[in-house]
């Protein structure tokens, strides 16, 4: 079994392209602060073995859509976040973004670029002190067909084109992760109670199949992150064209279905915890990061990324991340056999 | 049954002003009852939508992560005020609404069962 990690991100939500910006003129940081020290990064992780990096690229769209194109309040519709237009990507995110691949080129590493996150439909939050910034909010682009059409024609295209001068280096491209924690399901339900989920499932599973075929289209695996095991069947994976299916697993189910998805399609395993976090049901009190990693390979995963290298991640309310040294020297146990 | 018994039984005519009190009682119920409703509805809305969405690294984040992440520490804290300032509002919307139809329901009721009471106490004499 391959092993990658989860950068997954520098800075979340404006890692590419221009820095947001305060009042009072003000960046919120450099630019592409993550090339600062990327490639002693990469080559580190290429030492442990690991041959993939996953990468948030829009995140909540914080940087995507700013100043008089950013989200707002549609008071008339229930307090709906309208986002009107659907802006091209600047050069400076293409050229960030080429930096990125290029990168991983020379480290000899793989690229699992995510395109958006699900906190880009969440409700918007704007931020204070900086009024051209509004994170989340974006979910129009999801649930309008014109405005899908545009996101892809403006965004997905172009990173595409760009990436279509790295075959190689990129593994897949990730339409959207975790899209189920901002979805509706059908039927009946607390969801529409829920501000969060802002996008029905019908409208989330066209977006994905249209994206989807343009990923395919252009010659590249295309993968959506699901956050659980039982999606895949749920919204059909398969027919959502889909050619590299992945899910996140953070101990749901207890156990862990064998890996039987043709080996031309494969089932990866997108996310799972470095930190104790919850507990695996089928491994003992004594578990970390090798004896899952042994665990996920017997049950044939070709693929699994470790969430997630961002030791920042470490301080969240329940830690899903414990990137120390430890965990570094039993991943690169793993990875040398 | 009689011609007699069955006059007995027919309703008699009410002293003026007292349907349009019983109308603005039923009026007073059905408001706040809706209100009530409304602020029950709020209540559940307010905390599903405030909990974080599932159990996975991204999920299990909460609105206070979800601000702070990447965010520089001043407008962090700003927007985490911000958001504290949101949901003291809606709360206070909660306590408001829920004071407001209970207060109503209450008098409608009170005022119901003090005509019912009067009632009583005048065919008894």
């Amino acid at each position: 079994m391959r092993v990658g990690v989860n950068y997954a991100w520098h800075n979340y939500g404006w890692d590419f392209g221009l820095p947001p910006r305060r009042d009072s003129g003000k960046d919120w940081g450099p630019r592409a602060a993550f090339a600062t020290h990327l490639q002693e990064e990469l080559r580190e992780l290429r030492r442990l073995g690991l041959f993939a990096v996953r990468w948030f690229l829009l995140g909540d769209g914080t940087s995507y859509g700013t100043d008089a194109e950013r989200p707002h309040l549609d008071a008339r519709d229930n307090g709906q976040w309208r986002f009107d237009v659907c802006p091209p990507l600047t050069a400076e995110f293409l050229a960030d973004f080429e930096l990125l691949l290029g990168a991983c080129a020379a480290a000899d590493l793989q690229l699992l670029p995510s395109l958006i996150d699900f906190h880009f439909c969440f409700p918007g939050l704007p931020v204070p002190g900086s009024s051209g910034i509004v994170k989340c909010g974006r979910s129009d682009v999801i649930v309008d067909p014109g405005k899908r059409r545009d996101f892809f024609a403006r965004v997905l295209g172009p990173l595409l084109e760009v990436a279509a001068s790295y075959r190689d280096t990129l593994y897949a491209f990730e339409l959207i992760n975790e899209p189920e924690w901002c979805t509706r399901e059908p039927g009946f339900n607390l969801d529409p109670l829920d501000a969060k989920k802002t996008v029905p499932r019908e409208a989330m599973r066209e977006f994905i199949r249209d994206g989807t075929a343009l990923i395919n289209a252009a010659g590249f695996r295309s993968t959506v992150g699901f956050a659980a095991y039982p999606t895949l069947a749920r919204w059909d994976s398969v027919d959502l064209g889909l050619s590299l299916h992945q899910f996140h697993y953070y101990g749901e189910p207890a156990a862990i279905p064998r890996q039987s998805f043709d080996p031309q399609w494969p089932l990866i395993v997108g996310e799972f915890a470095t930190a104790a976090h919850r507990p695996w049901p089928e491994l003992g009190p004594s578990q970390d990061v090798l004896s899952r990693l042994r665990l996920l390979s017997a049950k044939d995963f070709p693929v699994a990324f470790l969430w997630s290298r961002n030791r920042a991640e470490e301080a969240a309310s329940e830690p899903a991340v414990d990137w120390s040294e430890r965990t570094r020297d039993l991943v690169a146990e793993f990875t040398r056999g | 049954m009689g011609y007699d018994e069955r006059m007995g039984e027919t309703p008699q005519r009410l002293r003026p002003g007292r349907a349009p009190r019983r109308l603005a009682g039923l009026l007073a119920a059905v408001a706040g009852g809706v209100i009530l409703l409304w602020t029950l509805s709020s209540y559940v809305r307010l905390t599903i939508s405030a909990r974080p969405p599932g159990a996975t690294a991204g999920g299990a984040a909460t609105a206070v992560e979800r601000c702070s992440r990447s965010m520089p520490a001043d407008l962090a804290q700003a927007c985490l005020a911000e958001l504290e300032r949101k949901e003291t509002a809606a709360r206070r919307r909660l306590w408001a609404g829920a004071t407001v139809g209970g207060v109503l329901l209450g008098l409608a009721l009170w005022a119901d069962r003090s005509a019912r009471r009067q009632a009583t106490r005048r065919r008894d004499a």
